[in-house]
């Protein structure tokens, strides 16, 4: 069965909504919404918020998906190896970077705690 | 293996890929502004990972992570609506090292943190500048088509005429087409006065 984020981002992705447009419509962060699509943070827990998910992505109080969506929300959980375990295969090669020049040893030192972060 | 070089791409290598691009996943096929940040999350299946300060903290705007399946971007141009043309273009780079690189970064492996930073750091500028020539001449190939850019060019050549028959400075009469067409295209003026060059358009349009 999907998790709560992996279900959530179907969802969106089925209606063509991209992440930007979804949070400026729920008024959620994008950084943390995206973590939770990727079962990195947790799935929001009141109401209120899962209620702001379901009208932006068209389904309706009585819908199958926001039955489902809701009850993924009510299990869902973190498992604490995936916070750092792939982090090496993240690494990136290249960087789209502000002055054009290749990052500094300090700089690439910030993008690992950035990704660990993330 | 921890070492990569620079595929030699030639220019209209390039320009096929990004038109096969185009016609892939663009509907219809000619379409301009090019919708590259939905293509990216919802064609491509790219996951978007916005991150508050990362330009702050690293200079680096955007990366691909070489999972290949993420995209880590700053979260201030991400959500910044004055920055969009920006956004958009990153996009189409961080896409051009997808279509153009995915071989050279699906073969490098790093044993740890320590090895990656050692392998950036050796990376020799001028291939680093020609893996990002490459990304960057896709972006303005996919967002800039050659045709659409001659027909943006054509609509203005009243305005042109007029131009020349006031002053004799081609540059400054590039920059100001530049600026009137770009949005059209929604990238930058930059973007579209270096299009200009690289197609070699400017002499050919006798107008």
């Amino acid at each position: 069965m999907a998790s709560f984020g992996e279900y959530a981002r179907n969802l969106r992705l089925e209606r063509r909504i991209t992440l930007r447009e979804f949070c400026r419509t729920t008024g959620l962060d994008p950084s943390n919404w995206s973590k939770t699509e990727r079962g990195l943070h947790p799935a929001p827990r009141t109401k209120e918020v899962l209620n702001s998910v379901a009208e932006a992505l068209g389904l309706g109080n009585d819908s199958e998906e926001y039955l489902t969506l809701k009850e993924l929300a009510a299990v869902s959980h973190i498992p604490s190896e995936l916070v750092d375990s792939n982090l090496v295969n993240r690494l990136p090669i290249f960087f789209r970077t502000i002055r054009g020049e290749k990052p500094t040893t300090r700089e690439l030192r910030e993008i690992v705690k950035i990704l660990r972060e993330s | 293996m921890t070492n990569i070089l620079p595929p030699r791409l030639s220019w209209d290598h390039i320009r096929d890929e990004a038109e096969k691009f185009r016609q892939e996943y663009v509907r219809p096929p000619d379409k301009i502004p090019v919708p590259i940040i939905e293509i990216a999350e919802i064609d491509l299946n790219i996951r978007i990972n916005p991150q508050p300060g990362l330009r702050h903290r690293s200079d680096v705007e955007a990366f691909l992570e070489s999972d290949l399946r993420t995209l880590c971007i700053d979260q201030d141009l991400y959500e910044d609506p004055r920055q969009e043309k920006r956004l958009r273009f990153t996009f189409a780079h961080e896409i051009g090292h997808l279509i153009l690189h995915r071989i050279e970064i699906s073969q490098i492996q790093f044993a740890g943190i320590e090895e990656w930073v050692d392998f950036r750091i050796k990376m020799k500028e001028e291939d680093n500048r020609w893996f990002e020539s490459q990304a960057y001449e896709f972006a303005g190939r996919l967002l800039v088509p050659r045709n659409q850019l001659i027909d943006k060019i054509k609509e203005k050549s009243d305005g042109i005429q007029k131009y020349r028959d006031i002053a004799d400075d081609e540059e400054a009469l590039k920059d100001a087409i530049s600026k009137l067409i770009c949005d059209d295209f929604f990238v930058s003026a930059a973007v579209i006065y270096r299009r200009i060059n690289a197609e070699k358009i400017w002499d050919e349009l006798s107008m």
